[in-house]
């Protein structure tokens, strides 16, 4: 149970070390709140979906023998949750949903949750081992996410060759970052 | 062929479902502007005990805002109700 949750944080987290989900990662890290506001919901909508898609593979697409439905189900599932966070936030969060923008319906798109869920199916999951798996990936992810916008945001007030400045060093961190997680 | 059929149901649950809470929510901000261009003194003059009574009210029949004796801004809370 622990080693699932460790593996899904650490060894195998999903940006640094499967490579998903690069687009929100470089986009929103650029300022501590967003990268935060974004983890929250992408947080939201991997285990929402997690939990229905479990169900709905298991009651219904196994025993109709029409598992080669799963990737739309799963992408509907999804949007669907996508949908319902943005709602919420432009409903009560006004602020958030005008900084995050164009990225908060991106989440419907974003591979590291739909890699998530693939993940849990494939390997075979139960329902409790899959929740764990969703979290503890989601977990690395926001974890990842912070820590990248404080370096980010050290970065921007440091004195930077100009050709490097923005998204190149951004770039050369995650890179030195993906070394130090390969290598706990 | 069951699990297409399974699959075309399901969607159309889902943004039925979507539907409904978008109008819930859209709703509840209306509702908020209004009491918020209510005058808020929760005096009971027009009958209805507090200004949510009155928006509520309001919702029914807009033409009960001549019943407020303290509104100013009779345009604007008219205005919020039309675009409901």
């Amino acid at each position: 149970m622990s080693s699932i949750f460790i593996t899904a944080l650490i060894a195998e987290n999903v940006i640094l070390n499967k490579f998903l989900g690069i687009c929100s990662f470089l986009g929103t890290s650029n300022k501590e709140k967003n990268a935060l506001s974004m983890g929250i919901c992408t947080s939201f909508v991997v285990l929402s979906s997690t939990l229905l898609t479990y169900l709905i593979n298991k009651y219904i697409l196994i025993p109709t023998d029409s598992t080669y439905l799963q990737t739309i189900t799963f992408i509907l599932v999804i949007a669907s949750f996508v949908q319902v966070n943005e709602l919420i936030m432009k409903r009560y969060f006004k602020d958030i949903y005008k900084s995050l923008g164009i990225y908060l319906p991106l989440i419907t798109t974003n591979c590291a949750v739909f890699g998530i869920i693939l993940t849990n199916i494939k390997m075979n999951y139960n329902l409790l081992e899959s929740m764990i798996n969703s979290l503890g990936s989601t977990l690395g992810f926001v974890l990842v996410l912070y820590i990248f916008s404080l370096l980010r945001e050290k970065l921007e007030t440091n004195n930077i060759i100009k050709s490097f400045k923005g998204i190149p060093i951004a770039l050369i961190t995650a890179g030195i970052m993906a070394l130090i997680f390969a290598r706990i | 062929m069951i699990g297409v059929i399974l699959f075309t149901l399901m969607s159309f649950i889902i943004s039925i479902l979507l539907v409904f809470l978008n109008n819930f929510l859209e709703k509840n901000e209306k509702e908020e502007e209004i009491l918020k261009a209510l005058p808020g003194y929760n005096c009971g003059s027009c009958g209805f005990g507090s200004c949510s009574g009155m928006k509520d009210a309001l919702l029914k029949d807009k033409n009960v805002i001549s019943k407020c004796k303290f509104v100013k801004n009779k345009e604007e809370i008219m205005k919020i109700i039309e675009n409901l």
